[in-house]
């Protein structure tokens, strides 16, 4: 498997192979400095020079692909693509000339992907379920902030602050060289400044840098940090490297370090920005991660292929969607009792929807939520909370994930999908069939959950025949249950082929 | 980081260093005690004998010819040693002096010894008339065709003169004068033929007798030149400067400008004139004259020139009484009864130390690999190898196979050039997709990568070495490879071929350390490392096994380390301008050389790091070139038993008191003195190496029949 990553600076390529137990070793990465991000950040279209480099570098990278036989790839590009006016010629010129199918992907996806990366990354060494920690990546285009705290993602932040901007900045501005990083300062502070309020930086504890960059700074000024490719630069040493590499230019910097010109001249800027960051937190010590995005590509990948769920990823989706609930002030003892009741029924009726551990990680999601619309109005409210959740952010689900989560709650009660449904039927057929097979499910757990007050206990499903049995506790109001199930057990009956029976136990 | 060292640095001074070509010239030196060894077995002298002379060859084409064009374009930049160019070529021009005198003679009483055993080669004034009668129906039959002679008269435009090939000058005069003009004698060179063999076999006579072929073609030059009188004639031998700077700015176009350049070589400037002892004054001044070629460029040679020819008397069938015994290589110790390669590889790093231990295993892996269909991908580096090696056979049959091969040659391995655009050519042909190279860099690392596809998953093998993919070389230099399937080993392979084709920036290394970007600082990291560690109680060890020494930073380094206590033995074959013993500067170092049948060719180093020993190998030497301006690479050894194995090597090189010398202040070498037992480190190994088979013979021996009683 492979992923590609067209950025503001680079097109990067990881190519990979997962085992059956998960593990993911990497074969080959490739970095070729391709400015596409310059034309965009500075005249809103990707240059026509730039795109033709790109375009060569993603043909070499097809005929690798070809070599090590790689069956997936994904490919994405971020915010030099993402921000040009003529990013669809691009795309379409790409998948004309090698067959790849790049997705654009915003910032919450990058940070996304990032975190996962980290956290899955992330040995023994750092205790982040204590510590409030923060990520920081600096782009090309941006800097993508996330503050995780208990492991989980609480805040991101996508900050216009990245290195090729910068450098646009210094080259558009008249200023003598040495005023230059003032200059910097400034703006990275004035941005800064901007966020206030949503991050409180001072309360960080754990300052994780990730990034290329970043990870020069490592090697020059820094010390590795088990073995595992994480590393440790002291603010001290930072600011000492910083206020050194600021004396050379880019061609001492090339020369004496041996990096290509192209790369010699981001550093500088990408290094002031984490300078700032970090005494913005107060921190001791940086640690940089041996990982980047294109890592958390490789890991979704590699959950398609193997199937398995990532521990933390999972989590972080339960505890995304539970802190949108919250927000909704929903009942939460009712979502989670549906949530829980809805994975049971999942894993009874696995062999008749035979879907994978992500299908039901969105059906305990979209189960979580499927009451938020009530916030709004609770006249017709899946409706409600189908635009709600289609304009929430899920940490740890991509947004094709989302709208489909946001489907299947709207399909939880009243009528179920229709021809005139325009969102609906704008879904790829395969997704429509998942959608009607988990609201069908998510149906019947509502059903039997009970109301809010009156929670029932279901303690045993069984698929018996062409019918689902459903022991339910003793007191439990049958009556009311069968009432419920009559009027949306049609859609499971449709769909399975079965008819739910309760019985009391 | 290390400390930056001004110009003020008083390590910088010229006392604590030697001048790189006396110092080479003590090498080739010791060689040359070889050949004179009394106690070698006369064949085994030849050997070294030939190889001083190619040496000098060599080094007259590059290194003198360079100092003469700096001279000549009257630079006058001194050399960490203090001297300028023409002190230089002075100092070298006595010192050659002095070492081919020594070499002659030696050749002489090589060949008196050769005689008793039945290897006569006759001078002319040793033939007898029925000899002289056969060999001047043999020169007009296989001979006199193939000649060129050339005038060299005034009157005609100077033709070019091949520059190393033996030729015989000869003043021609009309053969009855008229006395009215008497005409001038005219200079004339007769270019040896380069197809013939320079021994001429006598027929029917008992055991073999030779006579030289120059010696054949003066003898009969009164046929060449008919209607006149040879009034003198010597043979003699030039050298041109051959120290083409190749540019390469643009790498497409290699192709073609080492083609020119190889062409070129031709007419370039005569840095050297061999000339026979006994030639005539006056002939050697109308060559001198007519050449151009001032006095101080002459050497006169009291015996055989060109020294090299005596290759065709070592690779004579027969003779073993006179030559030393075969030490076949064994199989590698690490691959003892090992079945598969693959899976042993898989299993464990494999070292290989070579000649000792066989390079078979390389071949083989790459002779599998062509036809294996699970193999995906080969990439290599070739530095110097053979047209018609196994390895290239292989490689142009993994293209056909439909495999990816990438191959990087390396067209500017000296005086190879034109025989390595054959078989690039070739490679091309198959479906390989051949480099030539980095623009402005030489390609000196050694690296084989290959992608197998295993059941489901992909594995991938690489084979790093200090040695050239050479199976020729393989058995006569000592050099050491890694076979090894370790993840993160193969990824830094796999970056360093994108990095080499161009499809890739380097993305960082995870055990690598690649010159030109990061060798030298890593180098000099390590050193001061092993400076800071030190301490009185424990003081630090480095220990080095080079090529040669010849970057001063490096030098500072080691002198840095030395104050500080830092205990440092280096193996330096070749050039060392490091001066070891001087006080307070480098007493803890020590400098020593081996010379022996093998030529030393591996580069191991060894730090102690405070207790955490690291041992690396790599294809650079401690010289400004390689750390500079070569593409090298470096890797450490991680399996800790072929750590403890090399540390045990290096330790053997420097326990040697046969075959070692040990550099002396003043420049100077010694041989290291015998204290106790003799330990010879080439044939240590050897023996450990034919142990290590013996001793897995008999523990895996279950087919063996034993021997015991018979039965009833």
């Amino acid at each position: 498997m492979a992923a590609i990553d067209i950025g503001a600076h680079a097109v990067r390529m990881v190519v990979a192979q997962v085992f059956a137990d998960g593990r993911i070793e990497v074969l080959e990465r490739f970095h070729r400095p391709v400015r596409l991000g310059q034309d965009t950040f500075g005249h809103g279209r990707l240059g026509s020079e730039a795109m033709r480099t790109a375009l060569g570098v993603l043909r070499e990278f097809r005929k690798t692909l070809q070599v090590y036989q790689v069956q997936r790839v994904r490919a994405v590009a971020t915010s030099a693509v993402r921000e040009a006016m003529n990013a669809d010629t691009f795309l379409d010129r790409i998948y004309l000339a090698t067959g790849l199918n790049v997705e654009v992907i915003g910032p919450t996806e990058e940070s996304r992907l990032t975190v996962s990366a980290v956290l899955h990354a992330l040995g023994q060494q750092l205790d982040i379920q204590r510590d409030k920690t923060l990520i920081v990546e600096v782009g090309g285009g941006g800097t993508l902030l996330t503050l995780l705290e208990g492991g989980e993602i609480v805040v991101s932040e996508s900050l216009r602050l990245g290195s090729i901007r910068i450098q646009e900045l210094l080259n558009t501005s008249e200023e003598p060289p040495e005023r230059s990083a003032e200059l910097v300062r400034h703006h990275v502070a004035n941005t800064l400044s901007m966020m206030e309020g949503t991050l409180n930086l001072q309360e960080v504890k754990v300052f994780i840098a990730v990034g290329g960059d970043a990870r020069l700074a490592a090697k020059w000024a820094g010390r590795t940090e088990g073995a595992n490719g994480w590393a440790v630069v002291e603010t001290a040493d930072f600011d000492k490297l910083v206020r050194r590499l600021q004396k050379l230019s880019p061609e001492e910097m090339s020369r004496r370090y041996g990096l290509p010109f192209a790369q010699a001249e981001m550093v500088c800027p990408a290094l002031l920005i984490y300078q700032m960051l970090l005494h913005a937190t107060d921190v001791p010590r940086m640690w940089v991660s041996p990982v980047s995005m294109r890592d958390g590509l490789l890991l979704e990948l590699a959950r398609e292929v193997t199937g398995q769920e990532d521990e933390t990823v999972y989590r972080g989706v339960i505890h995304s969607a539970l802190a949108i609930a919250q927000k909704y002030r929903i009942n939460i003892d009712h979502a989670e009792h549906v949530a829980e009741l809805a994975c049971r029924l999942f894993d009874e009726l696995r062999p008749d929807h035979g879907l994978g551990s992500r299908h039901r990680l969105l059906l305990r999601a979209a189960a979580l939520l499927h009451e938020i619309g009530i916030f709004v109005s609770p006249q017709a409210y899946h409706k409600h909370s189908y635009y709600l959740v289609l304009n929430s952010e899920i940490f740890g689900l991509n947004r094709d994930e989302i709208v489909m989560v946001a489907h299947i709650a709207r399909y939880h009660r009243r009528s179920g999908p229709k021809l005139t449904h325009l969102e609906y039927m704008s879904l790829p057929r395969e997704k429509r069939v998942i959608v009607n097979k988990l609201a069908a499910i998510l149906r019947i757990a509502d059903a039997l959950a009970g109301s809010h007050l009156h929670p029932v206990r279901v303690e045993r499903i069984l698929r018996e025949g062409d019918e689902l049995v459903v022991w339910v506790g003793p007191g439990a109001d049958l009556l009311l249950i069968q009432r419920s199930l009559a009027m949306v057990g049609d859609m499971v009956e449709d769909i399975y082929g079965l008819r739910v029976r309760v019985e009391e136990s | 980081m290390a400390k930056k060292d001004g110009p003020k640095d008083k390590l910088r001074s010229p006392r604590y260093y030697l001048n790189r070509e006396l110092s080479w010239l003590e090498f080739n030196d010791r060689v040359l005690r070889e050949g004179l060894d009394r106690q070698l077995p006369v064949l085994e002298r030849l050997k070294f004998l030939a190889i001083v002379s190619s040496n000098l060859d060599e080094f007259f084409m590059i290194r003198v010819a360079s100092l003469m064009q700096m001279q000549l374009a009257g630079v006058r930049k001194r050399d960490p040693a203090g001297l300028t160019p023409t002190q230089q070529l002075q100092a070298i021009r006595r010192r050659v002096r002095r070492m081919v005198e020594e070499h002659s003679t030696g050749v002489r009483s090589a060949l008196e010894e050769l005689a008793q055993h039945g290897i006569q080669v006759l001078r002319p004034s040793d033939w007898t008339d029925p000899q002289r009668q056969w060999l001047r129906r043999y020169f007009q039959r296989e001979i006199q065709d193939q000649l060129s002679p050339l005038s060299l008269s005034e009157l005609n435009p100077m033709p070019i003169l091949p520059g190393l090939r033996l030729q015989i000058a000869a003043l021609v005069i009309p053969a009855d004068p008229s006395p009215r003009a008497p005409e001038a004698a005219h200079l004339v060179a007769v270019p040896v033929p380069a197809k013939c063999k320079r021994f001429v076999q006598l027929p029917g006579q008992e055991g073999l007798t030779l006579v030289c072929i120059e010696d054949v073609i003066i003898e009969n030059l009164d046929l060449v030149y008919p209607g006149r009188m040879i009034k003198s004639s010597t043979v003699f031998r030039i050298t041109r400067d051959a120290d083409v700077p190749i540019q390469d700015d643009d790498a497409s176009d290699l192709l073609s400008t080492v083609q020119q350049a190889v062409l070129d070589r031709r007419r370039r400037q005569i840095v050297r004139l061999e000339v026979s002892a006994r030639a005539d004054r006056q002939l050697l001044k109308a060559l001198q004259e007519r050449l151009q070629i001032a006095e101080p460029l002459v050497y006169r040679i009291d015996g055989l020139l060109d020294a090299t020819c005596l290759w065709e008397l070592i690779g004579r069938e027969g003779y073993e009484h006179l030559r030393v015994p075969d030490w076949p290589p064994q199989t590698p110790r690490d691959l003892l009864g090992q079945e598969n390669l693959w899976e042993a590889i898989q299993d464990h790093d494999v070292l290989l130390f070579h000649p000792y231990e066989s390079f078979d295993p390389v071949v083989q892996l790459l002779q599998e690999a062509a036809d294996d269909p699970n193999v995906l991908a080969i990439k290599q580096t070739l530095y110097r190898t053979s047209g018609d090696s196994p390895i290239v056979r292989s490689l142009e049959r993994a293209a056909q196979n439909g495999k990816e091969v990438i191959v990087l040659v390396e067209l500017k391995a000296r005086f190879e050039e034109a025989r390595n655009l054959q078989w690039a050519r070739r490679l091309e042909d198959a479906g390989c997709y051949v480099l030539y190279g980095l623009a402005g860099l030489k390609t000196h690392a050694k690296a084989l990568l290959i992608v197998r596809r295993e059941e489901d998953r992909i594995r991938r093998y690489v084979h790093l070495s200090t040695g050239n993919y050479n199976e020729r070389t393989a058995r006569l230099y000592s050099d050491i490879g890694l076979l090894s399937a370790d993840r993160d080993l193969a990824a830094d392979v796999a970056a360093l071929f994108n990095l080499l084709t161009g499809q890739s920036e380097p993305v960082g290394w995870n055990r690598l350390v690649i010159a030109p970007t990061g060798l030298r600082r890593y180098f000099l990291d390590l050193i001061q490392r092993e400076a800071e560690l030190s301490t009185p109680e424990q003081p630090g060890l480095i220990m080095a096994k080079v090529n040669s020494l010849q970057d001063a930073e490096i030098c500072r380094a080691l002198y840095r380390a030395s104050q500080k206590g830092v205990k440092i033995l280096l193996n330096v074959r070749g050039i060392c301008v490091l001066r070891p013993g001087v006080p307070n500067v480098s007493e803890t170092i020590e400098v020593v050389s081996i010379v022996d049948r093998f030529l030393e060719h591996a580069r191991i180093f060894y730090f102690h790091n405070g207790g955490h020993e690291e041992v690396y190998l790599g294809s650079a030497d401690w010289m400004s070139r390689n750390l500079d301006r070569r593409l090298e690479i470096l890797f450490p050894i991680v399996q800790p038993n072929l750590r403890r194995r090399l540390i045990d090597i290096l330790k053997t090189f420097f326990a040697d008191n046969v075959k070692a010398w040990r550099l002396c202040p003043d420049g100077r070498y010694e041989r290291v003195p015998r204290e106790g037992e003799a330990i010879r480190a080439q044939e240590w190994f050897y023996k450990e190496a034919v142990a290590a088979v013996r001793q897995a013979q008999q523990i895996q021996g279950p087919f063996r029949p034993l021997a015991g009683p018979q039965p009833q």
